[in-house]
């Protein structure tokens, strides 16, 4: 079985020789290389766009819904996509939003209610990727192959366990209230950090042992939560393979200390310290990359939870990267996955 | 090197007390046979020797003035690294001559400063230089040295920085003065903003530190709150920065033609100089004298504390090669270190 990991950069090694990622890339450098406007008044889309976890999806949702900014600011105009743009970003999109609705498909096969609620675009609107152009053969089976490999692997398959074991009107009519907690739960986690676990996380999770709504609750919304932070890591990968081509490198170079590295309920996590350069200062939170170590570590991918840096006259720049180790799965809370799956198994 | 502080309130007496136990030949046989070499023959008793000699020049160096305290110390180091390359190499040495000379002062072309001479460095691989400087050092290619002039010397030794800087005012710096802090685990060395202004070239000067990019990231550039130079130490980076005996610390820069030389251990600058020295007081009294009795110019001042320097520091560093760790000496009492249990 292909793990997650190798099906995701094999797409992206597929996705770096097509025109696409040509398009892509030029659009993307059009959009945050664009300064101020004559007019003042005039803000570049990509000052509103937000990239973590929303990929191409941060551009578009921008673009349709920026007269809603500019109903709220009549003094502000907020310049939107060209059609060539519109399009190329449409198909990347629709591109990453075609693995999350495969997969959610597959997981969900008996409860297609509540398939949306694993799309890390939950709510987006799918008319705003309807100029979207169709992809090559190669393309579209490279994908199908990481659409194959999520489905395959354990959080998918932990999920779609609960999903079939659920009664069947269970959360009918929820699916608000089901994504409102897994971000509830990702946000505790992140406020933890990644060397914590929030204080009462082993307790809800215990909660999944018994087999009540309480119980059915918890395991679902850790199943999900699971699942979503998998996926959301892989398009993550794939976005970043459009816009720069490479992965930032932690490495000897520029690390000046690892001041954690351990395993909490939630996985492994690593705060490393590294000089600030521009490699290192340009990396926003969500990014995938490498940190490379001397010492019997071999290299580790790793998602970036925070970063933050400080300036001192004495010590200079410095950043501070919270950081998700990740597995062959891409999963960023492999402790939890392990966690749900013993609850699973005991049942 | 291990850093050991042994308590002394006299440092300069207590090191070569520690110094002395080789000279007792039982003391330099238990020595060799823990080395696990043979500790048979002349050998113990050439060591013992060589140690007493040591002790009785350097100790003669400290009772006499400037006319012939250099000669003296000199023939003291000759010694102590006789003594103490004998017990590392575990066997008698064959050192024939010097392994160095100097170049021809011209009468007619008095040299601006004294310490213009030139000492040529022999490719003689029997030469006191080469025997003891390999085998302090055995990746020292003594053929490859160069010439090096006194000033260049005084340029290396660390506790002569302020007095060998404020002097000569050389161009390029031998040596570059870092300020270290640490918080436990990362260690960071700055070079302050007052040698930026003054060498303007630093940051070039940087860049031929042997092993700089080994030891540290990228220098980093701040300009806020003033300027400096910091660098990070890597995780498991080398430490290559030189100490002084007062505890001051320096970056050592490339030497040579394009700076691309590292420059030799402490123990051989300080040899080398102490040979010119001698020549000097030795061979040409018609400079040497005038010059330590009527010196106007401040140069004197420049010699005079390199003897002083090396009279603490040269018995300090070979004691360091002989026991493998620093010793660094300190007056402070040992108090009970913190614990968590």
């Amino acid at each position: 079985m292909t793990s997650v990991k190798t099906a995701t950069f094999h797409l992206c090694d597929i996705i770096k020789e097509t025109e696409l990622r040509n398009d892509v890339f030029r659009v993307v450098e059009q959009l945050e290389s664009v300064g101020p406007s004559d007019k003042n008044s005039t803000i570049p889309l990509s000052c509103f766009a937000q990239r973590r976890y929303k990929q191409f999806l941060g551009y578009l949702e921008v673009h349709f819904l920026r007269q809603r900014f500019m109903d709220a600011e009549p003094d502000v105009q907020i310049e939107g996509l060209s059609d060539d743009q519109l399009g190329v970003l449409a198909t990347a999109q629709t591109l990453l939003n075609g693995i999350v609705e495969s997969v959610s498909r597959n997981v969900f096969r008996v409860r297609p209610d509540l398939a949306s609620t694993v799309n890390p675009y939950y709510e987006a609107d799918p008319s705003w990727w309807i100029a979207a152009q169709p992809v090559g053969q190669l393309l579209r089976d490279a994908t199908s192959e990481l659409v194959g490999a999520i489905v395959e692997d354990e959080p998918a398959r932990i999920l779609a366990q609960i999903v079939t074991d659920l009664p069947r009107t269970m959360f009918v009519g929820r699916s608000d209230l089901l994504v409102g907690t897994m971000n509830g739960l990702e946000v505790a986690m992140g406020k933890a950090g990644v060397d914590n676990a929030p204080i009462d996380l082993r307790e809800t999770v215990a909660k999944g042992r018994k087999n009540d709504v309480e119980g059915i609750t918890a395991l679902f919304a850790f199943g999900e939560l699971c699942l979503r932070a998998q996926i959301k890591t892989a398009l993550q990968l794939l976005y970043q393979q459009f816009i720069t081509g490479k992965l930032a490198a932690l490495n000897d170079k520029n690390i000046i200390d690892v001041t954690y590295d351990g395993m909490t309920m939630v996985g492994p996590g690593l705060i490393v310290k590294a000089q600030a350069s521009t490699e290192v200062l340009g990396i926003p939170a969500g990014d995938v990359i490498v940190v490379e170590r001397d010492d019997s570590q071999s290299h580790a991918f790793a998602s970036v939870e925070a970063f933050n840096i400080s300036l001192n006259s004495q010590t200079g720049g410095v950043g501070t990267f919270n950081l998700r180790v990740l597995d062959d799965s891409l999963e960023p809370y492999s402790g939890l996955v392990a966690s749900i799956l013993r609850i699973q198994q005991k049942r | 090197m291990q850093e050991r502080t042994v308590y002394s309130e006299h440092p300069e007496i207590t090191q070569w007390e520690m110094l002395m136990q080789y000279s007792y030949e039982s003391n330099v046989a238990k020595e060799l046979s823990r080395r696990g070499r043979n500790g048979q023959g002349d050998l113990p008793a050439t060591v013992a020797g060589a140690f007493s000699q040591a002790y009785e020049y350097f100790h003669a160096s400290s009772a006499s003035s400037l006319y012939t305290s250099p000669l003296l110390l000199y023939y003291g180091m000759a010694n102590l690294l006789s003594g103490a390359c004998q017990i590392m190499a575990g066997s008698l040495l064959r050192v024939e001559g010097h392994g160095m000379s100097m170049l021809p002062i011209s009468e007619d072309q008095l040299p601006e400063h004294l310490a213009d001479v030139t000492i040529c460095p022999s490719a003689s691989a029997t030469g006191a230089l080469s025997v003891f400087g390999q085998t302090l050092s055995p990746h020292l290619d003594v053929s490859r040295l160069g010439n090096w002039t006194l000033s260049g010397l005084f340029g290396g030794i660390p506790d002569l920085y302020d007095e060998y800087y404020d002097f000569y005012e050389p161009s390029f710096p031998s040596l570059i003065p870092v300020v270290r802090g640490t918080n436990g685990r990362v260690v960071v060395d700055s070079v302050e903003q007052y040698l930026l202004e003054k060498y303007p070239q630093l940051p070039k000067a940087l860049g031929t530190v042997p092993g700089l990019s080994s030891a540290y990231l990228d220098p980093q550039d701040v300009t806020m709150g003033g300027h400096r130079i910091v660098l990070y130490r890597k995780s498991g980076g080398p430490d290559i920065v030189l100490k002084a005996v007062s505890g001051s610390l320096f970056l050592c820069t490339g030497h040579g033609p394009m700076h691309a030389n590292s420059a030799p251990i402490q123990e051989v600058l300080l040899y080398m100089a102490f040979y010119a020295l001698s020549f000097l007081s030795r061979y040409h009294p018609e400079l040497w004298n005038p010059f330590v009795k009527t010196d106007s110019t401040g140069e004197r001042h420049v010699f005079a504390k390199c003897v002083d320097v090396a009279r603490r520091a040269f018995p300090n560093l070979v004691l360091n090669q002989l026991l493998g760790y620093s010793v660094e000496f300190g007056s402070g009492r040992e108090r009970p270190k913190a614990i968590k249990i």
